[in-house]
């Protein structure tokens, strides 16, 4: 068995009980709790890795690219080649000597470069405009991390953290950008999604807090990624101070109960999220045998927000 | 990225030998995306950029004359709590 590295976001003096928090814990422990101890307490991961996460990653990172490219003095088309450059060099595997071997007909390494061509094309004239932060830099794929007032029986404080996309002014108002491809149609219900979502609603706090902007709210930057094209759509999602609030509170019982599984030993099963859950070959299974499977079918890996990257 | 004309590792495969834009097909881009790109030139990149362009472009005219499959969804009502209407843009 590998040696997995300490996982910083967990207590020292409460077995189990996490402090520092991103959107992928603390989602995972609203899916469901048995759900959150296999993926972020004990750290079990299918052993295959998701296409949707790879593909979101890059797509992030050569937009990134092209931000700072631009940032930089480079023209529209030497930045989209920069970021097309980035995305055939990180969808390579040298070692292999083959391309990132997808077999998604939507995602894939041709669908992701037409992806980053036409989306940078399409948004060309952008009337986003990325915020220049104090130090020159565009505010891209931004790293937060900050104390809640929430503590634990022990006093440790419980932290935030998390990766921001963007921050754009629209109007003189400044939202959160967050990039999202789907496979499916851009349609209504596909933007309500996010409103309310804990994802969009952590990021939305945080941003309050750790950069003191008034922030409008957030505005999702889909894209649909399809076999012969792809299309791009954008939405605001506003959030008012009485959500913020409404979602912070919450925040704390969360928290608490997280607490009180950690101190228990036991998270225990939602058994109405197990729908297109990766682990419901496993609970399905006879208690006594889900370890051997576990073993079999998936493999460790430390999800620690402090460090972490794919919230996508 | 090399900005050099044609990297001399890539010149008995590079599909881009004479003017590259003038040779731009769904061949080369194929075979652009199974070559290792660590010995792309920028001409190289500029073929993939502008093939993907060329079908960008013809998409559109596809879509606009309603060819393509799917929904388009700026055409469909949009969520009420949250619209760009409300940003006056």
């Amino acid at each position: 068995m590998v040696d997995l590295p300490v996982n910083t976001s967990f207590s020292t003096l409460t077995p189990g009980l996490q402090l520092a928090w991103d959107s992928v814990s603390l989602g995972a422990l609203k899916t469901c709790p048995r759900y959150y101890q296999l993926t972020i307490v004990e750290g079990w991961t299918p052993k295959r890795r998701s296409v949707h996460l790879d593909f979101g990653i890059w797509l992030h990172s050569a937009r990134e690219r092209y931000y700072h490219a631009r940032a930089g003095g480079e023209s529209h088309d030497d930045a989209v080649i920069t970021a097309v450059d980035f995305t055939l060099r990180a969808t390579w595997n040298k070692k292999l000597n083959r391309p990132w071997p997808s077999d998604d007909s939507n995602k894939n390494r041709f669908t992701l470069v037409r992806t980053v061509v036409w989306y940078l094309d399409h948004w060309a004239n952008d009337p986003l405009e990325t915020v220049i932060l104090a130090n020159g830099r565009p505010a891209v794929e931004l790293s937060f991390r900050f104390e809640t007032t929430y503590s634990s029986r022990e006093g440790e404080t419980f932290l935030l953290s998390g990766h921001l996309d963007r921050l754009a002014k629209l109007n003189d108002q400044i939202y959160i950008s967050d990039l999202k491809s789907t496979k499916h149609t851009m349609d209504k219900s596909y933007f309500e999604q996010f409103s309310p979502d804990n994802q969009m609603s952590l990021y939305d706090f945080a941003v309050g807090v750790v950069y003191a902007l008034p922030i409008q709210g957030l505005i999702i930057d889909a894209v649909q990624v399809a076999v012969t094209f792809s299309r791009f759509d954008r939405n605001p999602i506003p959030r008012s101070e009485a959500q913020r609030e409404e979602w912070y509170k919450g925040l704390g019982h969360w928290l608490r109960m997280a607490e009180q599984f950690a101190r228990e030993g036991e998270w225990p099963m939602n058994d109405k999220a197990c729908f297109r859950c990766d682990f419901r070959s496993i609970c399905s299974k006879p208690p006594s045998v889900r370890a051997m499977w576990l073993e079999a079918d998936f493999e460790r890996r430390v999800w620690d927000p402090l460090i972490a990257r794919g919230d996508i | 990225m090399t900005e050099t004309q044609q990297s001399p590792t890539n010149t008995q495969q590079s599909p881009t030998n004479g003017n590259p834009l003038e040779e731009a097909s769904p061949t080369s881009l194929e075979e652009y995306f199974s070559r290792d790109p660590e010995g792309f030139t920028k001409q190289d990149l500029e073929v993939v950029v502008k093939e993907l362009r060329r079908m960008r472009e013809k998409w559109k005219v596809e879509e606009a004359s309603g060819a393509t499959k799917g929904k388009k969804a700026s055409a469909q009502k949009r969520p009420e709590a949250g619209s760009f209407d409300d940003l006056g843009i």
